[in-house]
Parts: structure tokens; sequence; C-alpha cells
């Protein structure tokens, strides 16, 4: 639509239609894939628990994957997805010190021969099969007991912040559509930064 | 500042030569990034950042280059527009070639792309899919026969024999794994080919899903850390009343051979599908690097063509800027010798040019001073001589003349320079017998004389000394000659003057002494032998003695007169009423044959004098006068008078002029020369007394005959008025 309005507006005032076109040209390789729903992946259920002195934690992510990326999938691109978690205490002036981080990586592939989903959970290096995708991404999005850090390694007198997010991994993706997806196109799946204070 | 600029390009072409390489070795890297995403896949985003950078690099240089040529430009700087020709030639070279290959580049690559990608291939590739599925599904059901078959042996077994039996029956079907699950999830019993692995692996909810519905289920599945398994889930359905229902899973490894052509298939199979489905993006960054490489090189075309130029022009606008110093007159410009090419050799050549120009000009200006120092020397000389100098070019010529030269001859001949001597001769009469025997001596090719020559002006005869000599003939004079003269005439008059002054003492000393004794010895004669004599001796005696006494009386006067004009008294200077004086004098004329007619200009003049000899000088004029109309019955004297300013100073003009028969030409060259007269009677003293009295006076007298050739003699003293004169 841009496209088409810049071209008007061209035509109006009369101006070289080359320029035009070249400018068209430029705009149509911004919106190169058809506008679809955008890939999502939203934060539930967080909670920490404190067991055995060592803060557990469990969430629910409900990643949604758009048209672009089930049929990139479908097609035998590989996604990686990945989960970032960072305990941080809040400082008054500087920026907020990072007391632990994590990082949860998972590797979603079709198979077309027994057309099936296999998740590579790349922490434990083990893989699982599921028939459907959302079995896949419910596998990938259930996080339980995943040991946080030690409760020694805290200072009692300080707050802390656990904060999650999830992302695709685009420098996984094949090498012709990183830079769209570092344009910020469908082949993005970002979450914000999901924070919530640490608590037994 | 061109040499700024020489100086700078140098410094500037390392780092760029730097850039290049970074920007061609990313290049490169990023085009096997796009080719081959394993290898330097995980670079691909960073090289794409580092090319940006670099072009954006090169932009800003060629923008800062742009802006200096434009500001160049403008300034009308030396080789701004040659700097812009040749880069305009240089970036439309490098553009139009770059340009064509590049669009053929862009449907090579679209072509060739989408060539690679055939629909048949497609269907043929999903063809031999299928067929891998389904022999993968005759070996899955062969498998699921054989695992009902076991389950169907192990509900034959009691609950006890399981475990043994299960070895046997694993054993027997040559699977990996059997295990036995209770209804509660529970392991009954397992057997493993790994030994080491006790807990079997549990069967997955969606193999357990079709069990809930009687059936069983088959699949490939992959078991952790084992790749792809064939898993077998059937129920184990006992015919003994009131046993618990089991669960069998069996795990067969895939066969090698077909689990290789399998994943052979399948990998084939996803790859081409992978690239069918990015190859979109994959022509979009095959473009994207492709139009990298085309910008990256028209940028460092345009760049290089910019350095080059730059490079190239600035010695010639260094040059142009030499070449611009030395037309203005600046010939200390050395331009720095930056290349051994023609240009340097140019540059070269143009110092040595200035350096001998400014040689010469030094040399020349040298010579010009030394030249210049000697004209003022010999102006100098020149100008401090009482001689006249004039020097005459070969062709006639004046060529120059000094300031005694203008005062001998009271002529200012310096407007004069460059005339030839007849056209001076023919403006100034007075110089005349100079110059046409400078001219006839010329003529008659004689350069060196000495002569004497006699100019007439209305002040009198001037006689000049006049020498003449060659002047040499050089390079840079053609001869010529130089004429110095001086007015000798004072000299000669003096000499004159002398001699009169002489004979006056002579005859005073030598007649006067015995014409007393004359006289007395006559008189006595007279009285003694008068009274003696008879009559008619006695008449002779009478008149013999009487004209001895008159003529001694007679010589006495002459010798007196003499004497007075030898005799040179002391003035007695007072202050003296010029008109006042005259007046009293022409007073005692009235009863004579001459009429006197004053005609005088007020106020009067007051000149420093001896009133006695200005009155002498009165009454020698007013006799000269009285004799000169001494025939005529209205003879008449008319004074005159005027007011002069001069230089600065006032003079009075007194002009006497009488209606007598003038002087005749042979009188009037040496009217004031004692002994000079036209009248029969008189010393011939008069003139020359009345001369001798202005001298003493510092008064100028001349004569000169009017037009009605009555006499008139002019007098001028110096004065001051007696009132306010304006």
């Amino acid at each position: 639509m841009i496209a088409y309005l810049t071209q008007s507006a061209d035509r109006i005032r009369g101006h070289s239609t080359r320029r035009g076109y070249l400018l068209l040209v430029l705009v149509s390789l911004c919106f190169l894939a058809p506008p679809t729903l955008a890939s999502d992946a939203q934060i539930r259920n967080v909670r920490t628990l404190l067991s055995d002195g060592v803060y557990r934690l469990g969430a629910r992510i409900d990643f949604t994957l758009n048209d672009t990326l089930q049929q990139a999938l479908q097609n035998g691109v590989p996604l990686v997805l990945e989960l970032r978690i960072e305990v941080i205490r809040e400082r008054d002036w500087l920026w907020a010190e990072r007391a632990a981080h994590l990082r949860q990586r998972f590797g979603l592939q079709f198979h077309a021969l027994t057309r099936r989903y296999l998740v590579d959970n790349y922490s434990t290096d083990v893989q699982y099969s599921f028939l459907e995708l959302e079995e896949a991404l419910d596998y990938i999005g259930n996080i339980y007991d995943l040991p946080l850090i030690d409760a020694n390694l805290l200072k009692p007198q300080y707050t802390y912040w656990v904060r999650m997010r999830a992302d695709l991994d685009i420098e996984s993706l094949p090498t012709p559509v990183r830079l769209w997806a570092y344009l910020g196109s469908d082949w993005s799946l970002q979450s914000d930064w999901h924070q919530w204070p640490l608590q037994p | 500042m061109a040499i700024a600029t020489v100086t700078r390009s140098r410094l500037g072409i390392l780092p760029m030569l730097v850039l290049f390489c970074i920007l061609l070795v990313s290049l490169s890297l990023m085009s096997d990034a796009t080719h081959n995403s394993e290898r330097f896949g995980q670079l691909y985003s960073w090289l794409l950042l580092i090319n940006a950078i670099g072009l954006v690099v090169l932009v800003g240089l060629i923008g800062s280059n742009l802006y200096w040529l434009v500001s160049q430009y403008r300034a009308r700087a030396p080789g701004a527009k040659l700097t812009s020709r040749l880069v305009i030639t240089f970036v439309v070279l490098a553009v139009v070639p770059v340009a064509v290959v590049y669009y053929f580049s862009l449907q090579f690559l679209q072509r060739g792309i989408d060539s690679w990608f055939d629909v048949q291939i497609e269907q043929a590739l999903d063809d031999a899919l299928e067929l891998s599925r389904g022999s993968l599904d005759v070996r899955l059901s062969d498998l699921l026969k054989l695992t009902e078959k076991i389950a169907s042996e192990l509900a034959e077994m009691t609950p006890a024999l399981v475990p043994i039996g299960l070895y046997d029956l694993r054993v027997r079907s040559t699977a990996v794994e059997l295990a036995v699950f209770g209804m509660d999830g529970r392991i009954v019993a397992s057997s493993s080919v790994e030994g080491t692995n006790i807990v079997p692996h549990r069967p997955p909810d969606q193999a357990l899903l079709p069990l809930e519905q009687g059936r069983s289920y088959v699949g490939l599945d992959p078991i952790s850390d084992a790749g792809l398994h064939v898993r077998a889930v059937v129920p184990v359905s006992s015919s003994k009343p009131g046993a618990e229902p089991l669960t069998l899973q069996a795990l067969f490894e895939v066969p090698e051979r077909l689990s290789t052509l399998a994943e052979n298939v399948e990998n084939q199979i996803v790859r081409y599908k992978k690239l069918a489905y990015l190859r979109t993006f994959l022509k979009y960054s095959y473009m994207l690097t492709l139009s990298m490489v085309l910008v990256l090189s028209l940028l460092s075309a345009v760049w290089a063509a910019f350095f080059s130029a730059r490079r190239m022009v600035a010695p010639i606008a260094v040059l142009a800027e030499g070449t611009r110093a030395v037309a203005e007159g600046d010939y200390s410009t050395r331009l720095p010798v930056t290349s051994e090419d023609e240009l340097g050799f140019l540059v070269r050549s143009f110092n040595d040019m200035t350096r001998r120009l400014s040689k010469a000009r030094d040399q020349a200006r040298r010579s010009q001073q030394r030249v210049e120092g000697q004209r003022a020397y010999l102006e100098t000389v020149l100008g401090s001589l009482s001689s006249g100098v004039l020097s005459i070019s070969d062709t006639g010529e004046l060529r120059t003349v000094n300031e005694a030269a203008c005062q001998v001859v009271g002529i200012d001949l310096s407007g004069q320079l460059g005339c030839r001597l007849s056209e001076i001769s023919a403006r100034h009469e007075f110089l005349e017998p100079l110059l046409s025997l400078v001219d006839a001596r010329r003529a008659e090719q004689l350069l060196d004389w000495q002569e004497q020559v006699l100019l007439f002006d209305s002040a009198g005869r001037r006689v000049l000394m006049c020498r003449s000599a060659a002047l040499p003939v050089s390079d840079e004079s053609s001869g010529g000659q130089v004429v110095v003269f001086d007015d000798v005439t004072d000299l000669i008059r003096a000499q004159r003057d002398a001699a009169w002054g002489e004979v006056a003492r002579r005859l005073a000393h030598e007649i006067k002494n015995p014409l007393t004794p004359i006289q007395l010895s006559a008189e006595r004669l007279r009285r003694k032998y008068l009274k003696t004599m008879p009559g008619e001796e006695a008449e002779i005696m009478d008149r013999a003695t009487r004209t001895i006494v008159q003529q001694v009386e007679t010589l006495k006067e002459m010798v007196n007169a003499f004497g007075e004009y030898a005799r040179a008294p002391k003035l007695q200077l007072e202050r003296v009423d010029l008109y006042e004086l005259l007046r009293d004098t022409a007073a005692l004329y009235e009863g004579s044959t001459l009429r006197i007619d004053l005609d005088l200009v007020e106020p009067s003049p007051l000149l420093n004098g001896d009133a006695g000899r200005l009155r002498q000088l009165l009454h020698n004029l007013f006799k000269n006068a009285l004799e000169a109309v001494r025939d005529r019955e209205d003879g008449q004297l008319v004074i005159r008078s005027r007011w002069v300013l001069e230089a600065g100073d006032r003079f009075i003009d007194l002009s006497f002029a009488d209606n007598g028969g003038g002087f005749s030409d042979e009188v009037l060259e040496r009217l004031f020369e004692p002994y000079v007269t036209t009248k029969t009677r008189g010393t011939g003293l008069g003139l020359a007394i009345v001369k001798k009295i202005v001298e003493e006076h510092n008064g100028q007298i001349r004569a000169q005959n009017t037009e009605q050739h009555h006499a008139c003699i002019e007098l001028r003293f110096h004065a001051e008025a007696q009132t306010g004169l304006t």
C-alpha cells in the first residue's frame, strides 16, 4: 500500500516515473513476504521455588509460529528457539547486576520421512519426536524444576529479580533469510523481557 | 596549499588500500557464506555489517571529496575544472561497463537459480519419499506382526515366566529391546541388547493413545542417543481370566541399508525442498552480495577517480599557481618535485626557468641600479657645474641638459628634450647662433671643437665660450656629442672695465698732472706777453693761449670724467624714495627743450641706495635724452614705472623712452661700454656710468629701440612698496 501511495504521489507530481519504480522495488523488498500473523512467545505462569537450597524455576511459554515459520519448518528449515533466563539485582545508579544467567536452546525440525517434528534439547542433547507441531512447542514451552541459582549466592539484603525472554535464534537460520529476520520481518520471533521478583 | 594536498593524498592511499582489502575479503567471505552456510554462516551477519560500514565510510570519503571539488570549483581554484573533468571521465568509464556486467549478472542469477528447480524433479522427489515411506511401512507392518506374535506368546506365559521368556523372545525376534509395562505404566519385565541400559525406553504418550482404542502402534521413532528405531507397541491380551492387561513395546533397529537409503532420500529431499523454499531469499542474497560488490566497486572506482584525478591534477595546479606567481612577477617561486615522470620533469624545468629568470632579473636590477647610480652621480656633477652642458644625439636631438645650461641661456630647455636642434632654434631665436653652430659642425663631421658664440637678446649681448666633445659610441649609446658652454660676457666685461679703469688711472696720472703746468704756463704767457705784443701778434697770442687754456680745461674735464668712471666710491646706502628722486631731478630740466612726462604707478618704490649716485644716474639719462632730441622741437622723455613680482620678489621697472633717433645696431651691441657714443660731444662715458651705478645697486639695465626706432632704456631695481601693495 505504501508502494502504491508512493507511486501515485509521483504520478501526481509528474516526476520521472523511473524514480518511482525504483522506490517501488525498494519498498517491495522491505515488504517481501505477504503480511501474516506475527510469530509470538507469551510467557505465563512463572514461578520460582526454593528447594534444597536451590531456587528452581517453572514457567509456561506459549509459542505461536506464523505461517512463514511453519512453512519454513515444513520445508526443512530447522528453527532454534532460545530461552534466556537471568537473575539480576537492581542497583540505584548503575545498571542491574547479573547474578546468574541460563540459556536453554531447542532445535525444532520437521522429519519429512516420518512426518514428525523433532525437538533437540541442546542442554541435554536428547531428541524428542512429536506428531504435531503444537506438541513439540508445548514441550519446549513447558519448563519445570529448572535449577536457577544456589540460595547461598544471594545476598539477603538485596532484592533479586528473575527475567526471561524467548527468541528465535536468527543466527541459526539459513544465511539467506538472516538479513530479513534482522530487518524484523515475519522471520523474527521475539518476546519482551518478562520480569518478576525472585521469591522462595 | 597544493603541496599539502599532495601529501594528504599520499597518506590517504594506505588506509584506503587496507579498507579495500578488508571489504574485498569480507565480500568474498560473504559470497561464500551465502553459498555454503556451514563454513562462514556464523560470520554472515558480521560480514554484512562490516561491508555496510565500509560502504558508508566510502560514501563519506566520496562525499567529502565531492564537497572539496565543488568548493574548489566555486572558488575557481586552478585545476578544479580539470579535476572534475577527469573525475567524470573516470566515473563514466568505470560505471558503464560495471553496470552492464551487473545487469547481465542479475539476469543470469535470476534465470540460473530458477532453472535449478523444476516441478518434475520436485514430483520425483516426493515420489521417492513416498516410496521410502512405503518400503518402511512394509517393514513396519512386518515388525508389527512379529511383535503381535511375541505378544500372543507372552500372553500364554504365566506372569512369573514373562521375564525369562522375554529374553528368549528378544533373541529370537532380533529386537533391540523388549519391555512389558503394566496398566499403571510400571515395568513388568524388560530385555535389552545393551546390558547396561537397565531402564527401558518408555513409549511416548502418542504411542499409548491407540492402545486405549485396542489398536497397536508402530512407528519410526528417534530413540534418545540411538537414532531412529522402529517402535511397536501392542497390547498383551491374556486369555486367562483376571490377568492384568499388559503392554508390550518392541524396539527394532532399522536395517542399515534401508536406514541409510531412507536417510539419504530424506536428506536430499529436505535439502532440495529447503533450497526450493528459500530460493527467493537466496536470489535476494546473491543479488545483495552482487549489489554490494557492484556498489563497492563503483564507490571504489569513484574514490579512485577522485584520488587519481587529484593526484594527477595536483602538480598541474601547483604549476598553474606557480605560473600565475611568475606572471605577477614573483620569480622566487620554487615548486616541490613530487614525481619522476613527465610532470616532475616539467616542474623541474619550471623551477630552472624561475631560477634563471630571477637571476636575470636580479642582474638587470643590479645593472639598472648601477646605471641609475652613475646617472645620479653624473646629474649631481652636471647640476653642480656652473657651465651649461647639453648632450646631443648623433641625429641632432637634444638628449640631456643641465640646470646651469638653462640658467645661462635663460630658457628652460628641459621641456625640449628629444627635439631637434633646428626645432629648438625655431622656437627660441635667441639660441639660434649656438645651435646652428653645433649643427654646422656636426654636418662637417666635426665634433671636437671650441668656439666663442655671441647671443643677442633683449638684455644685450651674451658671449658664450663653447666646447664640444664627441661622445663614445657603445652598445647602449650611439655617440653624439656633448657641448659645454660658459657665459663669459661678465668676465669679458669685467676685463674690459678693469682695462678702462687702468686707462683712467693712467690718464689721471700721466695726463692730468702735466695739464695744470700747461694751463698755468699758457696763462702766464698770456699775462706776461699779451700786453707787450703788438696788435696782430697780441691777437694771435690771445687766441692761442685761450685755445690752450680751453683745451686743457676740456682735457681736465675728460680726465676727471674718466677718474669718475674708474673710481669706485663707497656707496652711502639709505632708504631712497625713487619717485621723489625722479621728480626732483626732472624738475631741474623744466626750462630745457626736453619735456619730461612722468607716468608712475603708485605706490612709490623704496630702495636701498646711494641717493647721490642715483641722482647722477638720472642726470646722465636725462642728459642722454636731451642730447638725443636736441634737433627736435618736440623732444620728450616719457618715464613709466611698473611693479613686477618675480620669483617672490618685488621689482620696480622704470622705462625711459625718448623720441630721438634711437640706437644704431652697432652701437646697441656695445652701448654700455665706455667711449661708445652717437654724439659728437661728450666723453662717451654716460651710459657706462649709468650701467655701473645700476650694477652697484644690484639692478638690471637694458636698452632697445622702440617700434618707432626711438631709444628706450629700461631699469629694474629690487624695491619695496612704501605702502601696502596687493
